[in-house]
């Protein structure tokens, strides 16, 4: 039986909950029997018992509110608390030798995270850095698409939607900052907001306008396949976001932001052809990024997570497995089949 | 004086082709062929 503690009880941390105990019935070796909330607002935290209903009863749950006490007592720690509170949650998780899956998806917390990856290669914990819906999932397709070729010369990545508002403040400040995109051997920095392009996200999102902006798929991406020449990210946004993007949030944000989407392009060799493959998935982004997050604990309580160090889930997992039991989470990945494009 | 109104003339006849084109250009093409499938069997291997 095995403990798991979730930093943050925000739209993703809850339903990573939810997910965990549910799996929790389950007779298994690895069935997780208790889950610790930890949260700094007392009110969210009843609200994620009045979720758990049912576990909190039987006692499963428990819940701590600031101030935390030092020790970290968790076969695995989940972070998925709100921007400029990771990386000190990932060095606690880390100096007491628990894993950590962390689903953070911005650019600058991300970087500031992946730089305790040498302590984490020392210490031979696994650290997942980007385990939701974009990064994470998008990852994990594009290693999937990727074991199709021969030689990925591209892979472009495309979301459209935010999960809650700690997700939402992410992805509004995304559009205002410099977008990194490995093109030709070298970091390419753009402003954020520039670049239209046209991307169809499977239904119902369908077609929208993407943008570069502040993303760090391109980051987790490089590190994963250091061979493909170009790697790209944008996100969907309307003329009002990129307009307001450099201003503080006017209005207040959504509980929870409607049906997103993520698409994953892959360009490259297959035999003597050039050709594309495009996987997307369609699904409200704190529900596909909990998904997310409680599959990649179950492997990590598993001991099925391929690194003992830092690394995205386009390296820690394996790709087929991983899209299969997301799947059975309702996460279902689609192929577009287009006009086959053969050059 | 002449000038704002020529400016005017020009605004207002491009405003109109505008909406013109914007009108007639209002029929959507269904997609032909293609689309999204769910990613199984063979494609999960």
């Amino acid at each position: 039986m095995s403990r798991v503690t979730i930093l943050g009880a925000g739209a993703v941390g809850t339903r990573v909950a939810r997910h965990l105990l549910a799996d929790g019935l389950a007779d298994s070796p690895n069935a997780i029997d208790r889950v610790l909330l930890r949260d700094v607002d007392p009110e969210r935290l009843t609200g994620a018992l009045a979720i758990l209903d049912r576990a909190a009863t039987e006692g499963r749950v428990e819940v701590e509110h600031a101030p935390f006490p030092e020790e970290l007592d968790a076969d695995v720690v989940v972070v998925a608390t709100p921007r400029g509170t990771q990386v000190a949650a990932v060095k606690s998780a880390l100096s007491a030798g628990v894993p950590v899956v962390l689903s953070g998806d911005g650019l600058a917390e991300t970087v500031a995270v992946a730089r305790l990856a040498d302590d984490a290669h020392e210490r031979g914990v696994p650290v997942v850095l980007g385990a939701g819906f974009t990064p994470g999932l998008s990852c994990v397709l594009a290693a999937h698409a990727h074991s199709w070729f021969d030689q990925v010369d591209e892979i472009h990545v495309a979301k459209a939607g935010a999960g809650g508002p700690a997700c939402a403040v992410v992805h509004h400040r995304a559009l205002s900052r410099l977008s990194y995109d490995w093109q030709g051997g070298d970091w390419r920095r753009r402003p954020g907001g520039s670049g239209r392009e046209l991307c169809w996200f499977p239904e119902p999102v369908g077609p929208m306008d993407c943008y570069r902006a502040a993303l760090p798929d391109p980051v987790l991406l490089h590190h994963a396949f250091p061979e493909v020449g170009r790697i790209t990210a944008r996100m969907a946004a309307s003329r009002i976001d990129r307009l307001t993007a450099p201003l503080p949030m006017l209005s207040p944000t959504h509980v929870e932001g409607g049906v997103g989407a993520v698409r994953v392009e892959v360009r490259g060799r297959r035999g003597t052809t050039q050709d594309v493959c495009v996987l997307g998935v369609a699904e409200r982004p704190a529900v596909a990024a909990a998904a997310v997050v409680a599959t990649t604990v179950e492997w990590a309580l598993a001991d099925r997570l391929r690194v003992r160090g830092m690394a995205g889930l386009a390296e820690m997992v394996e790709p087929v497995a991983f899209i299969s039991e997301v799947a059975d989470r309702g996460l279902v990945a689609e192929i577009f089949e287009g006009e086959h494009a053969v050059v | 004086m002449e000038m704002i109104r020529r400016a005017i003339a020009a605004l207002s006849v491009t405003a109109a082709v505008t909406a013109a084109l914007r009108a007639a250009g209002g029929v959507t093409v269904e997609r032909q062929s293609g689309g999204w499938r769910p990613l199984e069997g063979p494609d999960l291997t």
